[in-house]
């Protein structure tokens, strides 16, 4: 890298490092010890998990660290206010700099956790498995289509985001994933031959776009249509929208109602990946194997239901549901807090038009739980329906059909790998449902403080989830597994002592009603259930995991429901540490 | 008659550095009071105690006789806020800000509000990220009208702002107060507005309130003094009640507290060949005030 473009790197580099370093370097942290542990671990099954938890956790982390240079610095009329946008838009870089740095690193952001997929679906029976063992030359070819086409597919996603805005860049990121499906049905040469055009051609278009957006140029004729009928939808509301009825439900309409679109929209781009995928399931079972020129160890029947298909099933939905599932249960308070808005009081999600109105901390935090608890419970049973039905689809091997519980154990042979998968599947859903917002870092202001919080309170409990998963399984090291009742009586007894701590705190501050109580027992007693449904599902012939988690969610949200009140209200008055 | 806003030996600090030092200031109904001070002086984290986002480290602060940090629905839904930060949210139209306060104040007046959007020219359909400063400040002073706040706070509401806007917004402080007779209280720097619309009027200084007092009788008492001599004179006379002290070749100027009488005879004593007294200006009391010595060290006493 030339030194001009090093320093350019550096312009578009350092803030988000000022701003997102606690994620990075807690990222990091997070996938060392993955790796460490994919060495104590024997079984191939296992480490191939945990090659996928590698792969998602370094998506994540690099999706954070491109994400606002894509998302704001080159959304100057989009969506989402341009607070970044306006710092990129004068830097004293070129408008092609503009553009192919952050295509670069969403390129990469994209790339690297998808050839770690890929690689990670290699033979295991013929290639030892080691999240270090990526550049293994089996796995390099194997990526080769899979490049073309990504580069394709996040290429256009970017250029529909510059010129229309974030609903389309979610429509494209579905239609992408279709298309990917589509794509194994065809040779690898045809795929490339498509491929390169469209990438050079969006790189084009993206440049253009963003050339127009930055000197002010006029909306595209697209995007005039679209405002008008924005207007025009917007218009006939006016009249039509009767007065919110309490407080209550304006701070509900105020924090996510003008967020709400992805509900609608993501199951709109989720609709043609899965409308691919049961296409490219029917052609299959009715034509046989069709996969000329694709590496048939990727997609033969036999292998057809092995866990690195629930990595291909998931991939193209997590991208588009997990960004709608963000803005729709965090909603304007997630945003504001990331973009660091003048609006967000410092270390806070709750702006300076929420805390001066008459509404109580309980009211604004039980709004909040209310929506964030609606959206997981509606993600939870639709991811889960979403599985279910894809693994009923009739058995491959004969006519033999049977539930999901059962096809899926006959072809994966395993009950482990059902949990796993269930768990990369739910994982979002997990830790928006729970951490967003996080209490603990309301409540003790540093990053350090608040990520000492998070480990000692929630990683105790999930390595107690974790391990009672596995502690029949051969593989898990027994000293671990010795460690569990431990761990258990840890977690319970810091969370009892947390919990007595808060309460206590509540009592003093006033801040809880016997209504409010209800409510939240209520909202949370709804988002537990679903977790343990979702897991139950999968898990019911081993007791002990089911226990330990229907005791660990349920004291969980309790905690969580006091420290967010007091965490809360301690930000709206900005009280002393 | 209960105080609308009573602050009671408040103090608060950031860190190390005190932001208020025992403040102690009282506003009775129907009173409009002019906050004045420097950058930093400590009006917006006075106002911020007002509204129950700070806590403060010692004292206490009861708005209409509550506490608005344990009782902020109650004393929130009396207020009207509006400060020199633009905090509306740019993604609304003006139809769907009405519709959101709406939601929160019962005494909402729909027809009122409609009315100050054709004053103000702001159409239903507006969205506030595409309006100008100036549009967006009658849009933020729309909404907090038009539900006929008890006590209206205004934190330097016209600050960058043009003429026009400016007059918009006093004007609107005038109907309230001559219509319904509200409270106000709002901090600026522009001092002819303090003076045309408050009664009455507090300065604060690194955190102390140096007086708080009616306008009128700020006037009053304050009286510009210039001394001529013969020749250059290094040292400024000796004069009580002189809290500040400018000089300008062979003349001494003095912002001096006192009634006139007083002040004549003083005056007379120095010594000088030439004696002027006239009255001070706001801005000669503030610029006296906050580039002299605090008054208490001067005269013996801060007012209340």
């Amino acid at each position: 890298m030339t030194s001009r473009a090093a320093r350019v790197f550096l312009m578009f580099a350092g803030p988000l490092w000022a701003r997102n370093r606690i994620s990075y370097l807690g990222g990091l942290a997070f996938m060392f010890l993955i790796a460490v542990a994919a060495h104590v671990v024997q079984e191939v099954a296992i480490r191939r998990w945990l090659v996928g938890l590698f792969a998602l956790t370094l998506f994540g982390l690099i999706n954070t660290m491109v994400g606002p240079m894509v998302w704001d610095a080159t959304t100057p009329n989009q969506i989402f206010k341009p607070t970044f946008a306006k710092r990129a838009q004068t830097m004293p870089v070129s408008d092609a700099e503009l553009v192919w740095f952050p295509l670069l690193l969403a390129f990469i952001c994209f790339l690297v956790p998808w050839g770690l997929f890929v690689f990670s679906t290699v033979d295991p029976l013929h290639i030892s498995i080691t999240p270090f063992s990526f550049f293994h030359k089996e796995a390099i070819s194997s990526l080769a289509y899979p490049i073309c086409f990504m580069a394709a597919w996040v290429s256009l996603a970017v250029l529909s985001q510059w010129e229309f805005g974030f609903v389309m860049f979610l429509v494209m990121l579905g239609l992408g994933g279709g298309l990917f499906v589509f794509a194994g049905d065809v040779s690898e040469a045809v795929v490339e031959q498509f491929a390169l055009p469209v990438t050079l051609a969006s790189i084009v278009g993206s440049f253009i776009a963003c050339t127009r957006a930055r000197h002010g140029f006029e909306a595209s004729a697209a995007t005039k249509f679209l405002n008008k009928i924005g207007q025009a939808i917007s218009r006939r509301k006016t009249s039509a929208r009767p007065p919110f009825r309490s407080p209550w439900l304006a701070q509900l309409w105020f924090e996510r109602g003008p967020y709400l679109w992805p509900i609608i929209l993501v199951p709109v781009a989720v609709l043609p990946f899965l409308a691919a995928f049961t296409a490219f399931s029917a052609s299959v079972f009715r034509q046989g194997d069709l996969l000329s020129g694709v590496d048939r160890s990727l997609f033969t029947p036999t292998m057809f239901w092995n866990i690195r298909l629930i990595y291909f099933i998931g991939l193209g939905p997590f991208m588009t549901v997990i960004p709608g599932f963000i803005v729709s249960a965090g909603g304007l308070p997630f945003y504001e807090m990331h973009k660091a808005d003048k609006l967000a009081l410092r270390n806070a999600s709750l702006d300076r038009l929420s805390a001066i109105r008459p509404i109580s901390t309980c009211r604004i935090v039980g709004t909040r739980l209310a929506l964030n608890a609606l959206a997981a419970v509606l993600v939870s049973f639709g991811l889960l329906y979403w599985i279910k039905s894809l693994l009923n689809v009739p058995a491959i091997e004969g006519d033999r059909q049977g539930s999901f519980y059962e096809l899926f154990s006959l072809h994966m042979g395993r009950r482990v790998e059902l949990c796993v998968a269930l768990v990369i599947l739910f994982m979002p859903v997990v830790v928006w449902s729970i951490t967003c917002p996080n209490p603990l870092r309301y409540y003790f202001g540093r990053w350090w403080r608040s990520a000492a919080g998070f480990i000692l309170f929630e990683g105790v409990s999930m390595s107690s989830i974790f391990l009672s998963y596995m502690k029949d399984h051969r593989s898990v090291n027994e000293r671990l597994v010795q460690l569990l009742p431990g761990l258990v009586v840890c977690f319970l007894l810091a969370k009892v002592l947390l919990g007595v701590k808060g309460w206590r705190r509540l009592r003093e501050t006033s801040l809880v009603s016997a209504v409010n109580l209800r409510h939240w027992a209520l909202i949370w007693s709804g988002v537990a259930a679903a977790f343990i449904g979702a897991f139950s599902y999968a898990l019911a012939p081993l007791t002990t995991p089911l226990v330990v988690t229907v005791i660990i969610l349920a004291i969980l949200p309790v905690n969580r429901i006091i420290w967010q009140v007091i965490g809360l209200d301690r930000t709206r008055h900005v009280a002393n540490g | 008659m209960n105080s609308v806003v009573e602050f009671q030996n408040l103090s608060r600090r950031f860190g190390e550095k005190p932001a208020l030092s025992d403040v102690t200031l009282r506003l009775e109904p129907g009173t409009v009071t002019g906050l004045i001070g420097e950058n930093g002086a400590g009006k917006t984290t006075l106002i911020k105690h007002a509204l129950g986002l700070l806590v403060p480290d010692s004292g206490t602060v009861r708005m209409f006789g509550l506490d608005p940090v344990r009782e902020p629905v109650p004393v929130l839904a009396r207020i009207g806020y509006m400060s020199e930060e633009d905090t509306l949210p740019g993604w609304m139209r003006i139809h769907q800000l009405q519709r959101y306060f709406q939601g929160f104040y019962p005494t909402w007046d729909q027809v009122y509000a409609d009315q100050l959007c054709r004053d103000f020219k702001l159409g239903p359909n507006d969205r506030l990220a595409l309006l100008s400063k100036g549009q967006r400040a009658r849009a933020a002073l729309m909404s907090v009208l038009a539900y006929r706040p008890e006590l209206l706070i205004l934190d330097e509401p016209s600050s960058g702002l043009d003429p026009l806007v400016r007059r918009d917004i006093l004007g609107a402080v005038v109907r309230l107060i001559a219509e319904e007779g509200r409270t106000v209280l709002f901090s600026s720097h522009l001092l002819a507005e303090v003076d045309r619309v408050a009664d009455q009027i507090a300065m604060i200084r690194e955190g102390r309130i140096l007086f708080a007092t009616e306008i009128d009788e700020l006037k009053d008492t304050h009286h510009m003094v210039t001394f001529g001599f013969d020749f250059p004179r290094a040292v400024a006379p000796k004069l009580e009640g002189a809290v500040f002290w400018e000089r300008s070749s062979r003349t001494w100027t003095a912002l001096v507290r006192g009634e006139l009488g007083e002040v004549e005879g003083l005056a007379l004593a120095v010594g000088s060949s030439s004696v002027d007294i006239r009255a001070a200006s706001l801005e000669e009391v503030f610029i006296g005030y906050s580039k002299g010595t605090i008054l208490s060290e001067v005269s013996g006493g801060a007012a209340k």
